[in-house]
């Protein structure tokens, strides 16, 4: 008892962090109705800048050379936008006393104070009226932003450091025995005063009491005078200034690097729904007590009782608090603070397609065409393109169509991968050096894959419940809570999963009625068979058929007045809770679909390959290609990371840093989601063709009577793309 | 209006720019660190810090040695000149370090440029680049500074200082990628059809993946650091380092029969390299001396990577399960790699264990970084290495203080903008390995490009001299572990301010791999 007393104690420290960070996402809650997927991004900026002045002495300003140095662009000399700005030479690791401390701290929470500045003015203020959807990818893209610029100017090596904490130990800790840091306790107590302090502010000051009207009504403050945009900014930097302070107390306690700390975002979401996304000082008490249950979970796990082999100890460190999160916020759904704004943007258009079959047969065509034309590893491009183009196309229907924000479609898909190499090995090792032989239920590759769809159809549907009580950015909360829950519960439990859970899962080589449809050839051993690429444009080709068609049919109508409007759809006859369901389970299959050809594609899966980062990057990239079509998808997939487009690129930008060109990418991805509002690439692209076609025919047919030309524009914008 | 068209083509402008996002440059040039946490099993080679190293390798071999005698296919060297003054003992440096020697000392003194008119002999390097989760540049980078040695200084690949005969330019070509199955798997198509001569896994999370194109096709492969059982034991493939084979046996065996430690407790990274390696190469050979009855008890820890709120408790539940054990003698050997390390370190030392006093802790060398040794908590920690320490080359023979002194003067010469590290060391011992193997089969009259012959080279050489550390020999395989060739293994003690070495030296750790898988053969 006494050690597992000790275990919730030393978790003082996490949950130290975990309940700053969380204090600061309540606070820019309150302040704009964001919930701030770039949270941990602050805090890890923030603490890289203390360690560069503690190292170097330098200050990396939060952007990067705009010009880069390759090819005849070295020529030009261009001056360049600074970056870095010296402090003191040799860093203030050689300053002894107080301000050798005090610079770097001081230094470190201005940077914090400029992140929020910056949050406020080129993220969120723009999208202040935008739908949650362009908010939570607004996030998103400030996150990959400050990630890829953290990379940029601090390097991706790991940084360990003492930090500024006493070091000292506190023998004995409460009588139980042990030895606790003191550092830990400092954490943990700033935190908690941390939490006073801006809990005092929100309750006796101005600010705050101005602050939590805007929050209850937007428009009731801005009658009193209160600009809801300035109490925004002042938010902003509150949540920034505890974020960074969070990461700055850290580093001494855990290694800094720009994922660890971007990844706290998620114990922090949590911390936060703890305090109904409105309470501070239950946001503080939530963080404290999920990194000390955290903690104490480790004691359990390692407890002889403990059914190690069914639940894995990370497991039940991880998921059980989280899991509690989604609960707490199951139960309170509908008393969690819906911010009320001044104006929000529409919907993004869902224009149904016409000439469905017709489109298809020319994808098809023009799939084939490139299945005959590619070979190696450009064949691997190009069914890397259509695998993600087919689990996209689950996003197409869930968040473009139903309107409900989901950032865990690639762990269905990933369910679905899992499950398929349960239901079709037969105990068997498939190459001779793999670590495990997988047992399962040897069943033909057809039916194998149409349970492990239905096993994702089965999960997709659990986790779509939630939606039945919250929404919005509440569910993405939710849902990327969602993806550590399955990750650790199904991919990573052997009971489940079978040997090869925790590490390389084989997969059996697929043959569907006698066509064997695998990705390696036999003779060549390439992973580049043309039967596998045309097994996959054909998934392909049908989903979106069947997702076009969708949109065109009563369930595809029912769906666009679900996410128009929740309560004028049930007032007009549509079973809200049913199509929600109906929504999850279709996207579910689709994306169980996408798991199952991915399964096959890479022979050997991990869990890994369905992870928080890749989820987000799915979803960005088919809210660039247009969240709302099928054709969104497809353009989607051909942009992703691996796909076709990107790898022609790619011999172009040979000489530029990948993490250049996803900070410039992060950057495009916040400012389609101002301008673009979800409809991408693909709505665009056929307005500005709509445009050019519409000016031609004015021109060609010049006839007095013509409709005016907006008129005409809007009527053709309803039917577009395939 | 006008204005908000120009707005979204704007949009669409920028929305392209993701595109690139992840395809990036093979030449990801993106400085990187010392040394990365997500690395599993490396006993690579040595670790981080670089003090200024002396200029070396300028003082010797002012002329080419002028007997026109090729090296046979064994790697003896031709008769040094007169003059030249040759430290170096093929007996205990392995085979080929007298032609080495002799071959640098010339390159310096009188370069030898390849012959560009012959044929390249084409590395093919496929390595994770570019992701904050893992990216190891400095491997690739390594390879090419010691490409460009070979190419500028000593004529190529199979080029000859004696007749002044350039060989085949040495040729790296790199496919980058980021934690990403499907990338690759792209890249391993791309090294199977390139025509390299042989094919390079650096550090990689993907190599089980990758394997069966290239063996079936049956590529000669040469990887850098075993980290899954696929790297341990694929037929047709061999190692330059031993990986976590040679980081975990190596350290049991030290703990265990050397420094009669009688329990073990071992934290270890919960991810998928760290749980084969754990399985594999701790467990099993901990529970083969627990059957033996040379040991009382031991136990694993799994560590999750990256996260902190579990690490305070698993360290109090450590010592708590040290004190219950009953052992008189117990110590800590730790699976985890890299920041885990320093993350543990400074958690054990919260919980008041000091490694100087208390309970003893073992860690494998890619551990050591700058961080780790400048902190006090890292004094008394013994770290393992398979090869020199390149920061105390007077620890060592004359010849390998020169070899050490002088590798580290070329890194520091290249102009390279990513920070040198113990990877960048592996990577640059990597080239010259090669190119003193197909040198040797050029010498012999054998054909490079014969892919089996290649393989056969690795496969029948006898233990040859590698840069950097005790001679390779990857004739002897081990039946479950036959892509990992012979390796020494010694724990150095990290007393604060320099290293203690091993009194024992370095001891055969192959010969307790082999005892322990076939005492206790995976299941």
């Amino acid at each position: 008892m006494d050690l597992f007393l000790l275990a919730i104690l030393s978790g003082l420290g996490a949950g130290g962090v975990f309940a700053m960070l969380g204090s600061g996402i309540v606070s820019a809650y309150k302040g704009s109705g964001v919930i701030n997927f770039a949270h941990g991004a602050v805090a890890m900026y923030s603490a890289y800048t203390w360690s560069e002045l503690t190292l170097r002495g330098d200050i990396k300003l939060p952007w990067f050379d705009p010009i880069p140095e390759f090819g005849f662009l070295k020529t030009l000399h261009l001056s360049n936008l600074p970056v870095r700005i010296s402090v003191h030479d040799g860093g203030f690791q050689n300053v002894q006393g107080f301000w050798g401390t005090f610079f770097p701290i001081f230094f470190g929470l201005v940077m914090s104070v400029l992140l929020g500045a910056m949050l406020h003015f080129l993220v969120f203020r723009p999208l202040r009226n935008a739908p949650a959807l362009a908010k939570v990818i607004g996030s998103v893209g400030a996150m990959l932003y400050l990630q890829s610029t953290a990379q940029l100017n601090f390097g991706t090596s790991l940084r360990t450091q003492d930090g500024f904490l006493p070091k000292g130990s506190w023998v004995n800790a409460l009588g139980l025995g042990g030895t606790i840091g003191w550092d830990r306790v400092w954490v943990a107590g700033a935190a908690v005063i941390m939490g006073l302090v801006l809990t005092a502010i929100y309750r006796y000051t101005n600010f705050g009491l101005a602050t939590r009207a805007a929050d209850e009504n937007e428009k009731g403050a801005a009658l009193l005078g209160y600009s809801a945009q300035r109490l925004a900014l002042m938010n902003w930097i509150l949540s920034a200034v505890m974020a960074g302070t969070a990461g700055i107390l850290f580093v001494g306690i855990a290694t800094l690097n720009p994922v660890n700390y971007t990844l706290f975002v998620l114990p922090a979401l949590g911390a936060a729904l703890l305090g109904g996304l409105s309470s501070v000082a239950l946001a503080t008490a939530g963080g404290l007590a999920l990194g000390m249950f955290q903690s104490g979970m480790v004691n359990v796990a390692n407890q002889s009782w403990f059914p190690s082999d069914q639940i894995p100890p990370s497991g039940i460190q991880k998921v059980i608090p989280l899991a509690v999160v989604v609960l707490v916020l199951f139960l309170r759904g509908n008393k969690l603070p819906v911010r009320g704004s001044i104006g929000t943007k529409g919907q993004p258009r869902a224009p149904q397609s016409n000439h469905v079959v017709m489109g298809a047969m020319f994808a098809v065509g023009v799939g084939l065409f490139m299945a005959n034309v590619f070979t190696t590893n450009w064949m691997v491009t190009f069914t890397t393109t259509l695998v993600l183009m087919l689990i996209m196309m689950s996003l197409t229907v869930l968040v473009g169509y139903l309107g409900q924000i989901s950032l865990a479609q690639m762990s269905i898909a990933g369910v679905a991968a899992y499950a398929v190499v349960r239901f079709a090995s037969n105990g068997e090792k498939i190459n001779e050096f793999d670590a495990v032989a997988v047992g399962g239920l040897d069943l033909p590759d057809p039916i194998a894959a149409t349970l492990a769809i239905l096993a994702a159809v089965v999960i997709g549907t659990l986790l779509g419940l939630p939606a039945l009580r919250i929404r919005g950015v509440q569910l993405a909360v939710v849902t990327i809570t969602a993806v550590t829950v399955i990750e650790e519960f199904i991919f990573k439990n052997e009971s489940v999963s079978g040997p090869g859970a925790r590490t390389n899962n084989p997969v059996p080589r697929p043959s569907w009625f006698g066509w064997d449809v695998g990705i390696q050839s036999k003779t060549t051993f390439l992973t580049d068979r043309w039967q596998f690429t045309v097994f996959a444009i054909i998934a392909v080709a049908i989903t979106g058929i069947g997702v076009a068609n969708l949109r065109r049919g009563q369930t595809g109508r029912r769906f666009l007045a679900v996410r128009a409007n929740e309560r004028a759809a049930e007032a007009s006859g549509i079973d809200v809770a049913k199509t929600k369901m109906l929504g999850f389970a279709i996207s579910s299959g689709i994306a169980g679909a996408g798991g199952v050809l991915f399964a096959y594609k890479l022979t050997i899966i991990k869990f890994d390959n369905f992870g928080v980062f890749t989820g987000l990057a799915l979803l960005a990239f088919v809210y660039l290609g247009g969240i709302t079509t099928v054709y969104g998808a497809v353009i989607g997939g051909l942009l992703a990371s691996g796909g076709i487009v990107n790898g022609f690129v790619g011999l172009h930008f040979a000489g530029v840093t990948r993490d250049y060109i996803t900070a410039v990418g992060a950057i495009g991805l916040i400012v389609n989601a101002i301008i673009t509002n979800g409809e991408g690439v693909a709505l665009l692209q056929s307005d500005q063709g709509d445009h050019i076609l519409s000016g031609l025919r004015r021109k060609r047919e010049d006839e007095p009577d013509d409709p005016p030309s907006d008129v005409a524009d809007t009527n053709e914008r309803v039917g577009e793309p395939v | 209006m006008r204005n908000s068209k120009l707005m979204k083509l704007f949009a669409i402008l920028f929305a392209f720019a993701l595109i690139a996002a992840a395809c990036g440059g093979d030449d990801d040039d993106n400085a990187s660190g010392d040394d990365d946490g997500t690395v599993l099993g490396d006993d690579a080679d040595e670790p981080a810090p670089e003090p200024e190293p002396e200029p070396a390798g300028d003082d010797g071999g002012e002329e080419p040695a002028p007997e026109p005698e090729p090296a046979g296919d064994d790697g003896d060297a031709p008769p040094p000149a007169d003059d030249m003054v040759l430290l170096s003992d093929d007996a205990v440096d392995g085979a080929g370090a007298n032609a080495f020697e002799a071959g640098i000392q010339d390159g310096i003194a009188n370069p030898l440029a390849a012959d560009d008119s012959l044929d390249p002999v084409t590395i093919f390097v496929v390595n994770l680049e570019g992701d904050p989760g893992g990216s190891f540049p400095e491997v690739s980078e390594g390879m090419r500074i010691a490409r460009d040695f070979i190419n500028d200084n000593l004529g190529g690949v199979g080029g000859d200082y004696m007749t002044r005969t350039g060989g085949r330019p040495l040729e790296i070509e790199v496919c980058a990628h980021l934690i990403d199955a499907a990338e690759a798997q792209a890249c391993a198509n791309e090294a199977a059809t390139s025509g390299a001569n042989l094919i390079v896994p650096g550090i990689d999370f993907f190599t089980p993946l990758m394997y069966p194109v290239w063996t079936g096709a049956g590529l000669p492969v040469f990887e850098f650091l075993p980290i899954f059982i696929a790297d341990f034991d694929t037929t047709g493939i061999f190692a330059l380092t031993g990986g976590c084979v040679a980081a975990f046996p190596g350290a049991v065996q030290e703990v265990v029969r050397e420094r009669g430690h009688d329990y073990v407790a071992v934290p270890y990274s919960d991810n998928a390299p760290g749980q084969e390696c754990y399985s594999d190469t701790q467990e099993r050979p901990l529970q083969y001396l627990l059957n033996q009855g040379e040991i009382v008890g031991f136990k694993g820890y799994p560590d999750l990577p990256g996260d902190p709120s579990d690490n305070d408790a698993n360290v109090q539940q450590i010592l708590a399960d040290i004190e219950a054990s009953g052992a008189t003698n117990p110590a800590i050997h730790y699976g985890i790699q890299a920041s885990d390390c320093a993350e543990y370190q400074d958690s054990f030392a919260a919980a008041g264990n000091d490694a100087q006093t208390d309970i003893k802790i073992y860690a494998s060398g890619s551990c050591v970084d700058d961080a780790v040794l400048t902190s006090d908590t890292a004094t008394g920690i013994f770290f393992g290495f398979s090869t020199y320490l390149p920061e105390e080359p007077q620890l060592y023979s004359d010849y390998v203080a020169w070899e050490l002194n002088w590798r580290e003067d070329t890194i520091d010469n290249s102009g390279t903008s990513i920070p040198k590290s113990t990877f960048m060391r592996g990577g640059f011992n990597m080239s010259f390995y090669v190119q003193a193997l197909l040198g040797e089969m050029i010498a012999a009259g054998e054909d490079v490009d014969d892919p089996s012959a290649v393989s056969n080279k690795f496969a029948t050489t006898p233990p040859h001299h590698k840069v950097g550390g005790p001679p390779l020999d990857c004739s002897a395989g081990i039946d479950e572990f036959e892509s990992i060739c012979e390796f020494n293994w010694q724990q150095n003690k990290w007393t604060g301010d320099g290293w203690e070495l091993d009194v024992e030296g370095f001891t055969d750790g192959s010969s307790f791999v082999r005892e322990f898988s076939e005492g206790l053969p995976r299941s």
